[in-house]
């Protein structure tokens, strides 16, 4: 069982996102792979997926945010972690659909050898994104995504935005305190593409 | 002058894309010239050599190929609104696809020579069938395998053309480019276990995949109607394959005897002439652009491949080591082709216009020369274009990319009479 010494109570991070800053366009992909070769990697992990069409909180800690905050639109690029079954009461949810999806995911999470990673990014209206891998190490923290249209009956139109969570099931237990570095990549590549340029990414390095 | 066609859309799109490379210069830019003056230069247009080949193509083939094209456009609603795909983002790529498709119909109706005129069409269908199998999915349930049966068609039809395609021809060098042409359509291909760009049940998915099979089809019915016309045009069907194979070789021979002939060339420097400084000018950039498919380490081997194509991309090499010979004496005698005024794009730009005419008129060997023509006054048209819209004060440094493409479509146009002969001497004897 992990320390809970180690293991702080809650760790908001309200940082903007900065990995992908430059390069998260709804078209373009990729952002850089972390420089230590010794990170963690999980492909295909669980997550649950939330979305509104507002700039509205999805999930947070504490205080419900109000939506009038300017701290609103940071709060919607925000990320925060889960790491005991004691804090999910402290998470709250906004009444969207799959918000009950997303509260049990939480509950049912065994916090002895998984932390869930909650994930807010901006998406236009028509599409929405497939989670391919989580990266992370003592610092950093990064996630890929793959983008697709939705559904054609879906109705959207292009110049519109939502705002999205992604809670994610990392199959490890750790101590997020020290991470400072968080990064977001999406493109249109599917995720068995995404997936593959990862690993043959990390072979090469590893054969350095 | 005609609507833009599609390899002038494609050189200028070109010329767009790089446009910036030319900005990057750390040299003095200060130097501004006159915008108006720039675009006055360009206002008249310049001469335009239209791809040619002398099959005579049928009106009837020109009719199946219009009507193929016009009845897919005619499947796709002109108005597609939120009704009728309620995903805005969908809906846009769908109209867009249309759009483009009626463009690139229109543009092939007129297009300035019945080669292009069919080659406009077959840009035009699978754009078209792209809109019109996404439409048919969203409308009326087509998936991507309904499409599978129209794809075996299309490879059972390229392996039988394949197989009977023989390199047949009374003149080898026209029948050369009629060759060449039927082996560009032969060489294309479709995969259908390519992965979609699109997940399981988007519509684009269905599109994207029969938009590859249009293409297919296209290029297969091309490629058999050329092949049948030529055949049909000629009295004595003697195969030139060993003749072809043999003028490859001598080509290759007598390129790498020529390359080595060149004055020691730093591949990464391939601008530097001792004594001459002419980094961060066109020149450097034309001989650049020149020396790249010429260098041995990177050139492709184009003694491989299909057969009548290989000897085209001779011929191209042959024009781009003459091209960058003549140009890096030029430059080694002194000559800078240094902007500091529009006097100096003007005289850059009139020398190029002359050469591609002089080329032109040239009558030696009209069908390899003006092959060569159609891409560099693509090129040239792709600058104008740029010129044409210039700031009002454009810094010189800027016109850096644009005036050695000048450069290289000027000595590339010196460098193809005698390149031209050289390979139709090589096929004749």
């Amino acid at each position: 069982m992990p320390s809970t010494t180690r293991r702080t109570a809650l760790s908001v991070a309200a940082a903007l996102l900065t990995g992908a800053a430059g390069c998260s366009g709804e078209t373009s992909s990729e952002s850089s792979y972390p420089s230590e070769s010794t990170g963690n990697i999980a492909m295909d992990p669980e997550w649950r997926r939330l979305r509104r069409s507002d700039r509205g909180p999805l999930l947070w800690t504490g205080d419900r945010p109000t939506t009038t905050d300017d701290e609103g639109h940071v709060h919607a690029r925000g990320h925060f972690f889960v790491t005991s079954a004691d804090e999910v009461s402290n998470v709250g949810i906004a009444g969207v659909d799959g918000a009950d999806t997303a509260r049990a995911f939480l509950e049912e999470t065994d916090y002895d050898s998984a932390t869930v990673y909650v994930e807010h990014s901006s998406i236009r209206e028509c599409f929405t994104t497939n989670l391919c891998h989580v990266e992370w190490s003592e610092s950093d923290i990064k996630t890929s995504y793959a983008r697709e249209y939705r559904d054609a009956d879906v109705a959207c139109e292009t110049d519109a935005r939502d705002t999205l969570a992604t809670l994610i099931r990392i199959p490890a237990a750790f101590d997020p305190t020290d991470i400072n570095g968080y990064g977001s990549s999406r493109g249109s590549a599917s995720c068995a593409v995404r997936n593959d340029h990862l690993r043959q990414r990390r072979n090469e390095s590893e054969r350095r | 002058m005609t609507g833009l066609t599609r390899r002038r859309a494609l050189a200028l799109a070109g010329a767009v894309a790089t446009a910036g490379c030319g900005t990057l210069s750390n040299g003095d830019d200060t130097t501004t010239l006159d915008g108006a003056a720039l675009r006055e230069l360009v206002a008249d247009g310049s001469p335009t050599v239209p791809e040619r080949i002398p099959v005579n193509i049928s009106m009837t083939h020109f009719e199946a190929t219009e009507t193929r094209a016009r009845d897919l456009l005619d499947e796709v609603p002109a108005n597609l609104g939120p009704d009728a795909i309620p995903n805005g983002a969908i809906r846009e790529r769908v109209r867009h696809a249309r759009e483009h498709a009626v463009e690139a119909v229109e543009r092939a109706a007129n297009a300035p020579s019945d080669y292009e005129r069919l080659d406009g069409f077959a840009d035009a269908r699978p754009e078209a069938r792209f809109a019109a199998a996404s439409w048919r999915a969203i409308d009326d349930g087509l998936t991507r395998d309904d499409l599978h049966s129209d794809a075996t068609i299309v490879r059972e039809d390229r392996q039988a053309l394949r197989e009977r395609h023989e390199y047949l021809g009374a003149n080898p060098v026209t029948a050369l480019v009629v060759h060449a042409a039927i082996e560009r359509r032969l060489d294309s291909h479709i995969d259908t276990n390519r992965p979609s760009r699109y997940r399981a049940g988007n519509p684009l998915g269905v599109g994207e995949l029969a938009e590859d099979i249009e293409r297919a089809r296209v290029a297969v019915d091309d490629a058999e109607h050329l092949y049948d016309r030529h055949v049909a045009s000629l009295d004595d069907s003697s195969t030139l394959r060993s003749r072809y194979r043999a003028a490859r070789e001598t080509l290759r021979a007598d390129f790498e005897s020529e390359r080595a002939d060149l004055p020691s060339v730093d591949s990464e420097r391939p601008w530097q002439v001792d004594g001459v400084d002419v980094s961060e000018t066109p020149a450097s950039e034309a001989l650049e652009e020149l020396y790249r498919p010429l260098d041995p380490e990177y050139e492709l081997d184009w003694a491989e491949g299909s057969l009548a194509r290989s000897l085209v991309r001779a011929h191209r090499a042959v024009v781009d080591l003459r091209a960058f010979e003549s140009l890096r004496s030029r430059v080694a005698d002194g000559e800078r082709f240094a902007i500091e005024s529009v006097d100096d794009v003007s005289a850059i730009r009139s020398e190029t216009l002359g050469a591609v005419q002089s080329a032109n008129a040239d009558p030696a060997v009209p069908v390899l020369t003006r092959s060569v023509l159609a891409d560099e006054t693509d090129r040239l048209a792709g600058v104008d274009a740029e010129l044409a819209d210039a700031d009002d004060e454009e810094r010189a440094t800027s016109l850096r990319y644009p005036v050695s493409t000048y450069l290289t479509v000027m000595a590339r146009a010196r460098a193809v009479p005698s390149a031209s002969e050289h390979v139709a001497s090589t096929l004749r004897t």
